[in-house]
C-alpha cells in the first residue's frame, strides 16, 4: 500500500494550531482578568489604608 | 582529493564533501536565495549567537562546479553522534534546539524545511543545528512542512521513552527517518496527556485516514494557517517538550559508584593510574568504554582530550550528560552496548556510519569492563583483545579477577566455565596483540589496571 504521510501532518496541524492559538487567547483573557482583580485589590488595599 | 559525504545525497541544495580532512559544505545555484537570505537577514547571526547553529567560514574557490553558488567551511564537530546513541536530555535538548531554530526563523521569514535529528550534533554538550542549507522561506498561511518529521525524530522517541520504556530510543535505530506514529500510539496505548493526543494519536490516525488521498481524482483541499496560530503551535510545541521529565526511573547501574565495592582508598588509587597513563599515553581522543558517569573521563579530558563516554545504561548516560552540559567539558556522553555497537545503517548502509568508520580512537579505557564481556557475555578474552587492537594505539585496560566480589555476583547464578579467566590468562590473551608499557595493582583490592600499546603489523 503506498502511504503519503504528508498530507495527515498538514490536516492535524490545523487541529494543533487552533488548540494553541485558544490557549494563548485563554492565557491572555486570564491575566487580563487577573490584573483587573489586582487593580480593584490594590484600590481597596489603599482605600482601607485612608480610613484607618 | 575530494570525497563526497554519502550521507548528503537527499539533498540538492548542496552537498558535503572533505578534502585533506576537512569538511566543506557546497551551497547549489538552486539555493543561493535561501543562503543569502539566512545570512543577510540577521537570521544566521542570531542563531550561532545563540549556539543554536553551527558557524562557518567562506571558502572562496575558483574552480566551483558548475552547479555550485559557493563553499563554506563549517566549524568542526568533534565527534558525530545519532539519536539512537543519545540519552533522554540529549534528544530533548535537540528537539529543543530544532524547535527554537523555527520559531526564531519565522521572524526572519523563514522556516526549517526539515526536521531531522540526523542534523542535531553536539559540540561541548551543546546540542547544535549542522545542516546550514536547511532553511527556505516561510509562505504565509503554509503549515509546517517538517512538523511530521519533527514528530516521528522526536516527539514520539521522547513521549515513548518517559511513558513506556527509556530503552524504546532503541527503536530510532530500526527506523532511520522516525518512528512510524501509529507504532509509537500503540506503544504508548493513550498515555502521554494532551501531547501525545495531538502530536501522535490523532496525528497517526488522521495520516492513515489520508493516506491515499494521493490518489483521488478530485483535487486536493489546501489547509491554511494563520501566521499568529503557526507561531502559537511551535510556543506550544516548545513547552511541551520542554515539560518532559523522566519519572523516577532507576537503572541497574545508575547508582554503581554509591554501591561499589570500592574502599575510598581504591577510589583515590584508581584515580591515581589512570592519571599517570593518559600522562604517558598523551592522546588527543579518548573511548571511555563503561564510562558510567564520566568519573574517569572526566580525567582524560582534563589533560586535553576530546572524550566519547560510552555507557549500556541510558541513566548513567543521562548523568553524565547533564554534568557535562553544566561544565563544559569536551566529553560526548553516549549510550552503546558495546557487545553490539552502531553498526553502518541506511542506504546502501552508508548512510549512518558504524562508530569505528567514525573515528579512531588514540587511546580506549576500559575500566571494571572486562569481567562485562567475558562473563556476562561470554567473550574470550583472546578474541576481546584481537578487537580493542583493531580500533586504538593505547589501551588503559582493568583486570577484575574471580576474587573480586562484583565477579563473584556475576558468577553466583552461573557455571564456572571460565577457567582461561585468570591474571596470567589476561596477561597472556593481551601479549598477543599489546606491548605492555606498565601495570599496577589499584590499591585495596584484587585488581591491576594495564596501559598497553598495541602491535602494529
Amino acid at each position: 500500500m503506498y502511504l503519503d504521510p504528508g498530507f495527515g501532518s498538514m490536516v492535524i496541524q490545523v487541529v494543533v494550531a487552533a488548540i494553541a492559538t485558544c490557549g494563548v487567547a485563554v492565557f491572555i483573557l486570564t491575566s487580563k482578568i487577573k490584573k483587573i482583580f489586582k487593580k480593584r485589590k490594590t484600590k481597596n488595599d489603599a482605600a482601607e489604608e485612608e480610613e484607618r | 582529493m575530494r570525497t563526497i559525504e554519502f550521507s548528503s545525497f537527499r539533498d540538492p541544495a548542496g552537498v558535503v564533501f572533505r578534502q585533506h580532512d576537512v569538511l566543506y559544505r557546497q551551497v547549489n545555484r538552486c539555493y543561493q536565495k535561501q543562503f543569502d537570505s539566512l545570512m543577510e537577514s540577521g537570521l544566521y547571526a542570531k542563531l550561532v549567537d545563540r549556539n543554536l547553529l553551527i558557524s562557518h567560514e567562506d571558502f572562496p574557490s575558483d574552480k566551483l562546479p558548475p552547479e555550485a553558488a559557493c563553499i563554506i567551511r563549517p566549524a568542526r564537530v568533534p565527534f558525530i553522534s545519532y539519536p539512537y546513541e543519545w540519552s533522554f536530555g540529549q534528544l530533548k535538548d535537540a528537539a529543543l534546539t530544532t524547535l527554537k531554530i523555527q520559531r526564531l526563523a519565522i521572524d526572519y521569514s523563514m522556516i526549517l524545511k526539515d526536521a531531522s535529528a540526523y542534523n542535531i550534533q553536539f559540540v561541548v554538550g551543546t546540542a547544535m543545528l549542522i545542516d546550514t542549507l536547511s532553511f527556505d522561506f516561510y509562505e504565509e498561511g503554509s503549515p509546517w512542512i517538517a512538523y511530521g518529521q519533527f514528530c516521528r525524530h522526536f516527539l514520539a522517541p521522547l513521549l515513548l521513552m518517559v511513558y513506556t520504556d527509556i530503552r524504546l530510543s532503541q527503536l530510532l535505530r530500526i527506523y532511520i527517518d522516525g518512528l512510524p506514529l501509529d507504532l509509537a500510539s500503540k506503544l504508548l496505548k493513550g498515555k502521554g496527556g494532551l501531547t501525545a493526543k495531538q502530536h501522535i494519536h490523532w496525528h497517526a490516525r488522521l495520516s492513515n485516514k489520508h493516506a491515499q488521498d494521493g490518489k483521488r481524482e478530485k483535487q486536493l483541499k489546501t489547509y491554511r494557517i494563520k501566521k499568529f496560530s503557526y507561531i502559537a503551535m511551535i510556543d506550544s510545541m516548545i513547552r511541551a517538550v520542554e515539560k518532559l521529565e523522566l519519572k523516577g526511573v532507576q537503572t541497574e547501574w545508575g547508582e554503581y559508584y554509591e554501591h561499589s565495592n570500592y574502599s575510598d582508598k581504591a577510589s583515590i588509587s584508581k584515580v591515581h593510574i589512570v592519571s599517570e597513563y593518559i600522562e604517558k599515553a598523551k592522546p588527543q581522543i579518548v573511548w571511555d568504554f563503561g564510562a558510567n558517569d564520566g568519573r574517569y573521563s572526566r580525567i582524560a579530558s582534563k589533560s586535553g582530550a576530546g572524550v566519547v563516554a560510552y555507557d549500556i545504561d541510558p541513566i548513567a548516560v543521562e548523568r553524565n550528560y547533564q554534568a557535562v552540559k553544566s561544565s563544559g567539558e569536551n566529553i560526548l556522553p553516549l549510550i552503546m552496548d558495546l557487545t553490539n555497537p552502531s553498526p553502518a545503517i541506511g542506504f546502501a548502509n552508508k548512510e549512518r556510519l558504524s562508530i569505528f568508520d567514525r573515528q579512531k580512537a588514540d587511546c580506549i579505557m576500559a575500566l571494571a569492563l572486562i569481567h562485562h564481556l567475558a562473563i556476562s557475555n561470554n567473550l574470550p578474552l583472546i578474541k576481546i583483545a584481537d578487537w580493542f587492537s583493531d580500533i586504538c594505539e593505547y589501551l588503559i585496560i582493568e583486570f577484575v579477577p574471580k576474587d573480586d566480589s562484583q565477579v563473584m555476583t556475576l558468577l553466583a547464578t552461573r557455571e564456572d566455565i571460565f577457567s582461561q579467566y585468570t591474571k596470567e590468562g589476561f596477561e597472556k590473551a593481551f601479549s598477543v596483540y599489546f606491548t605492555l608499557i606498565r601495570s599496577l595493582p589499584v590499591a585495596e583490592s584484587y585488581r591491576t589496571i594495564y596501559l598497553y600499546k598495541t602491535i602494529r603489523q
